[in-house]
């Protein structure tokens, strides 16, 4: 699991995070939401030991992120917004193999699981073509297996899908979704879209750096007034089914805007 | 106010990277419209808006800006840009200045303006965008959060007021707050008849925003008209590889239990009719 206790933050006089409280259990989807300046993104640097908390500690799987070496850094795998922003190699193919390289991976094992990987997200035929030249969800793909290749047990994603178009979005939310489920990695899932927070086990909400909101999904955004006041949109099908079943229209609040069709 | 006639650009031409980017598109964009782009990621939409100030030029086909032919030597591109705004994608990190001040006054400064008139430009735009005007306007630009800095980039383009206000994937990386403050402003300056260009993947953004739609396949021209008609042709948005609205799902629902609801572009407007509200 990874442990956020009693966690501070700060950028010179500036806490970004102050008295941050988190578990991350192996399995688990927890969604992180909050507005511009928020500290999302500050706990997910905290959360694989790129930045340090000034006062508390961040432990995966039971040693603290000041402690731990490469090889455990490299189980908490973290995959930012801008793909352009991460990439190193000439070739998809040179990019994904990059961590294991740093990782002195057995150059078989590392191709066997570059192109299992490679498969699995549907990448395998640019293997050998510049990054650069693929499309916005391909190349958020492509970062997504250089993270992959390493066998993660937990993904710290933020905010990957903010610059994808609907359907690749979709895509790529629905494949780490999935994937997380089926082995057993727990997630950190950042994100503007709360729609993208429905089917988490757990929502955290921030705001000023501090955690204001943690729960399931409909507990947490339930709560309007509050959302309202730090900036977090409640997903729309979760609104409008709150406001029709008050309205007598329907005789069921549900969540997910599937059911929410469904039962109109 | 802007016109296309058949206009192509092949980038890369004659090379193995060489790709068709705009395949032969024609439009009119009327003054006081509010249009959204609508497409894929490389679907064309933004080297389309690229066009609209001359900020590239097309391999064939002509285009006008208020009647003058962006083609034609006679033409002064530098007033066209004053006419035509445009705010592209990720604007911040264009930022050179070292205060918030002298980013916004930037445009203003090179239009002529100084002294009380430039300030109050500057005090404006930065006020429309959400601003304080006097907590921000000393402060270094890149220190501000990234939702900051883009209404700031935002603020330096609305303060030379242009004629046409085109923007590209304003709301992207934009929280819930910082998008709606946004998406108010836009529809406000419409209605006070600024011509307004919004490209966008973010499909409830462009119904919310624009009665016409304009969507881009591969380069392609593939629609051109009312986002209701858009909107409620599900073939034509999933073809598209777009999706459609949560809220024109409900609202198509809805209308078969209750004919008289009227086509609605935001959940708010819809709930505001259900609760019988000054919704439209």
């Amino acid at each position: 699991m990874i442990r956020f206790e009693n966690v501070f933050f700060s950028y010179g006089d500036k806490w970004a995070v102050q008295n941050f409280n988190l578990t991350i259990r192996k399995g688990e989807f927890v969604a992180l939401l909050g507005s511009n300046g928020s500290g999302k993104s500050t706990i997910a640097r905290l959360a694989n030991g790129l930045f340090l908390p000034n006062k508390g500690s961040v432990f995966v799987d039971g040693f603290s992120t000041s402690e731990i070496g490469e090889e455990l850094k490299a189980k908490v795998g973290l995959v930012f917004q801008n793909p352009d922003d991460q990439f190193v190699g000439t070739t998809v193919e040179e990019d994904i193999a990059f961590g294991l390289e740093n990782l002195a991976v057995e150059r078989e094992e590392a191709k066997r699981r570059i192109l299992e990987i490679s498969e699995l997200l549907d990448i395998g035929k640019y293997l050998r073509t510049s990054p650069s030249m693929l499309s916005g969800g391909e190349k958020q793909k492509v970062a997504i297996a250089g993270v992959l290749v390493m066998q993660p047990r937990y993904l710290i994603l933020d905010e990957i899908t903010a610059l994808l178009d609907p359907v690749n979005r979709k895509e790529i939310f629905d494949f780490v979704f999935q994937l997380a489920r089926r082995k057993n990695i727990g997630v950190l899932y950042i994100t503007h879209i709360s729609s993208e927070a429905l089917n988490a086990d757990k929502v955290v909400v921030l705001h000023g750096g501090k955690k204001v909101a943690e729960g399931i999904p409909a507990e947490v955004f339930r709560n309007f007034s509050l959302m309202e006041s730090v900036g977090v949109s409640v997903p729309d099908s979760f609104y409008l089914s709150n406001e029709l079943y008050k309205l007598g229209i329907t005789t069921k609040d549900v969540l997910n805007e599937e059911d929410f069709l469904k039962i109109l | 106010m802007i016109v296309l006639e058949n206009v192509s650009l092949t980038y890369d031409s004659g090379t193995i990277f060489q790709k068709a980017a705009i395949k032969n598109v024609s439009l009119s964009i009327r003054k006081g419209e509010s249009v959204s782009i609508v497409g894929k990621i490389g679907s064309g939409k933004s080297t389309l808006v690229q066009f609209f100030n001359g900020l590239i030029k097309p391999d064939s086909g002509k285009v006008f800006v208020g009647g003058e032919d962006l083609g034609s030597k006679e033409t002064n591109l530098k007033s066209v840009r004053r006419k035509v705004g445009l705010v592209f994608q990720y604007p911040e990190e264009q930022f050179f200045a070292e205060t918030v001040f002298d980013e916004v006054a930037f445009g203003p400064k090179n239009m002529g303006l100084s002294g009380k008139e430039l300030k109050d430009a500057v005090w404006q735009s930065l006020s429309d965008m959400g601003f304080n005007p006097s907590d921000v306007a000393n402060l270094s630009p890149f220190g501000l959060s990234g939702g900051e800095k883009r209404r700031i980039a935002i603020a330096s383009i609305i303060a030379m007021n242009p004629e046409v206000l085109v923007l590209d994937e304003p709301t992207s990386g934009l929280d819930y707050t910082g998008r709606n403050l946004l998406i108010e402003y836009l529809k406000n300056e419409n209605k006070k008849g600024r011509t307004l260009v919004f490209v966008t993947h973010n499909m409830d953004e462009a119904l919310e925003v624009s009665r016409r739609v304009i969507a881009m396949k591969d380069g392609k021209k593939v629609f051109d008209g009312n986002s209701e008609d858009f909107f409620t042709s599900e073939e034509l948005v999933y073809g598209i590889g777009l999706d459609v609205p949560f809220v024109v799902k409900v609202w198509k629902k809805l209308k078969k239990r209750f004919p008289e609801l009227p086509f609605c572009r935001s959940s708010k407007e819809l709930v505001d009719f259900l609760y019988g509200g000054p919704a439209r």
